[in-house]
């Protein structure tokens, strides 16, 4: 019953989001372009002598964690305040269904949105500085940090959820966390390129690690801590994180039971 | 009369929406910071500022400050003019305004005037400190220079936004998505972080038929100090000045076109 519903979400969603309106076709068209736009300046901070095929694999891990931030707001956090704007929110719930049904549902979609954007990147960057060099040198450090990355997405998104719903915030604060939030905790760039500080600060977060474990597993760079250390941080803080931030929301969403729903902006 | 009546219509609107949404006003005035630190941090930690430096003479800061305001204040025209019909349907006014007798052309130009003018307060909060850090008194008068000419780029660009939206109504129909794939486009093409005199020789010459595309040029080049001449100033200014005027004829046709399909059609209430 439970996968039949989860079924039902996806299909939704695969429709209103891929197939309607040429909406897959047009999305792509959208990212490669503004991607072009944010991009092609980089270009004129590049020495002659640095490989371009390094830059390009460099953008390209800074791209893919970029947009897992993305798609954790906007697809993620962002489904509840769209639910509540179009007074579904209130049907959710009165169902009597988990709320989480909703997300297995959505997840698999921006996965698949998630995986094709890549693909796209991967070429837009081929066209426009060079070939993305990437080789994966240990494949057991890859898939642990995009499990960690994805442990720690699905955190965040619950906690930015559970303040929206909570808080009635507007899509402008979560666009300027949006913004923040990759390059503040070295998601864009290897933390060995960010001053002390930003340094420290990354690693207090469970959000530095993964993107670490994910250049390193690629050969872009070293962790600035010791790799199994590292490792070890990820899979222990990336659950934590998870766990704690799905209480929080659960917590939030009794108290929206009890109090009701909090009036909210369109944006 | 009627155009200004239009004018502080649309401002009462706009403003009270913005000023009530405090964080949205946060937002505009930080979202040059954060573009402007995007990039150069990103341009930075893969490459180096100096190459930059040495490239064009100036540092990246002020030249990425420069370009995400005139982003901001082409984005203000681009989404009230393309967007606003789509809202204007989504809200349930659309019949109302298309049996409005106010003159399109007035009505469609008034629409970005009112977010210019808070674009012009964020300039003054972003264009301005850089500037004036980086040039002293001199990033003053830059300053000024700077939104005076992204302002007249968001005036002349006015005409072709509305072809281009109308086109786009009356050939895809109402569709935001397409609306979302036009607006980079136009960012890249006019050149706003890559100078466009560095792009490809064919999107230069499509870039062309844009008409905020040589004020956009000039603002860069003035930044840049390489203006070759007085002249060069006046023609590029004039290049935009007629491009503008001759977009004017079009618009309009385009718009009584798409309003005359949506009265045949039925509006959606």
């Amino acid at each position: 019953m439970t996968i039949h519903k989860v079924l039902i979400v996806f299909k939704a969603y695969v429709k209103a989001e891929l197939l309607r309106n040429r909406g897959f076709l047009y999305a792509i068209l959208s990212l490669s372009l503004w991607l072009m736009l944010f991009l092609a300046p980089i270009m004129l901070f590049m020495p002659q002598n640095v490989s371009k095929s390094y830059v390009a694999s460099c953008i390209f891990v800074a791209i893919a964690v970029f947009l897992a931030y993305t798609m954790a707001t906007w697809d993620w956090a962002w489904q509840l305040r769209w639910l509540i704007n179009n007074g579904v929110f209130e049907y959710v719930l009165a169902s009597g269904s988990s709320i989480f049904i909703l997300y297995a549902g959505v997840v698999p979609v921006s996965l698949i949105w998630y995986m094709f954007t890549l693909v796209t990147s991967y070429y837009i960057l081929s066209f426009t500085i060079a070939k993305p060099e990437l080789y994966i040198k240990h494949p057991l450090v890859l898939v642990i940090s995009v499990l960690c990355l994805f442990l720690v997405l699905m955190g965040y998104s619950m906690l930015l959820g559970a303040v929206a719903i909570a808080s009635g915030s507007a899509g402008p604060i979560l666009e300027f966390l949006g913004w923040i939030m990759p390059i503040a905790t070295g998601g864009i760039t290897p933390l060995s390129t960010l001053p002390r500080e930003i340094q420290l600060f990354a690693l207090s977060t469970p959000f530095s690690y993964p993107a670490e474990l994910l250049r390193f597993s690629l050969g872009i760079s070293r962790p600035i801590i010791d790799p199994s250390l590292c490792i070890a941080i990820a899979i222990l803080y990336s659950s934590l994180f998870l766990l704690t931030s799905i209480s929080l929301f659960r917590h939030q969403l009794k108290k929206l039971l009890k109090e009701g729903i909090k009036s909210m902006a369109m944006i | 009369m009627v155009f200004l009546d239009v004018i502080r219509a649309e401002m009462k609107f706009v403003y009270a929406d913005i000023f009530r949404r405090r964080a949205l006003l946060l937002m505009m005035v930080l979202w040059p910071y954060l573009m402007t630190l995007f990039i150069v941090f990103l341009g930075s930690t893969l490459g180096s500022i100096q190459v930059f430096i040495n490239r064009f003479g100036v540092n990246p800061v002020p030249f990425f400050i420069i370009g995400s305001f005139i982003l901001l204040s082409t984005l203000g025209v681009l989404d009230d003019i393309m967007w606003k019909p789509l809202y204007d349907e989504m809200v349930g006014v659309l019949p109302y305004i298309l049996s409005s007798p106010i003159n399109r052309i007035l009505y469609y130009v008034a629409l970005p005037i009112p977010r210019l003018l808070i674009v012009f307060l964020v300039g003054m909060t972003s264009v301005l400190p850089i500037l004036y850090l980086f040039y002293g008194l001199k990033g003053i008068l830059l300053t000024f220079v700077t939104m005076l000419l992204a302002s007249f780029a968001a005036l002349v660009f006015t005409p072709f936004v509305i072809v281009c939206a109308m086109l786009t109504y009356i050939i895809g129909g109402e569709s935001w998505r397409a609306l979302n794939v036009i607006r980079p486009m136009l960012f890249i093409l006019l050149g706003i972080f890559y100078p466009r005199w560095l792009l490809p020789l064919t999107l230069f010459i499509v870039s062309n038929i844009l008409p905020a595309a040589p004020v956009v040029e000039l603002i860069q080049r003035i930044l840049l100090n390489i203006v070759a001449s007085q002249g060069e100033v006046l023609s590029l200014l004039g290049l935009a000045i007629a491009l503008g005027f001759l977009y004017l004829a079009p618009a309009r046709r385009l718009v009584s076109s798409w309003e005359r399909r949506k009265i045949r059609e039925g509006v959606r209430i």
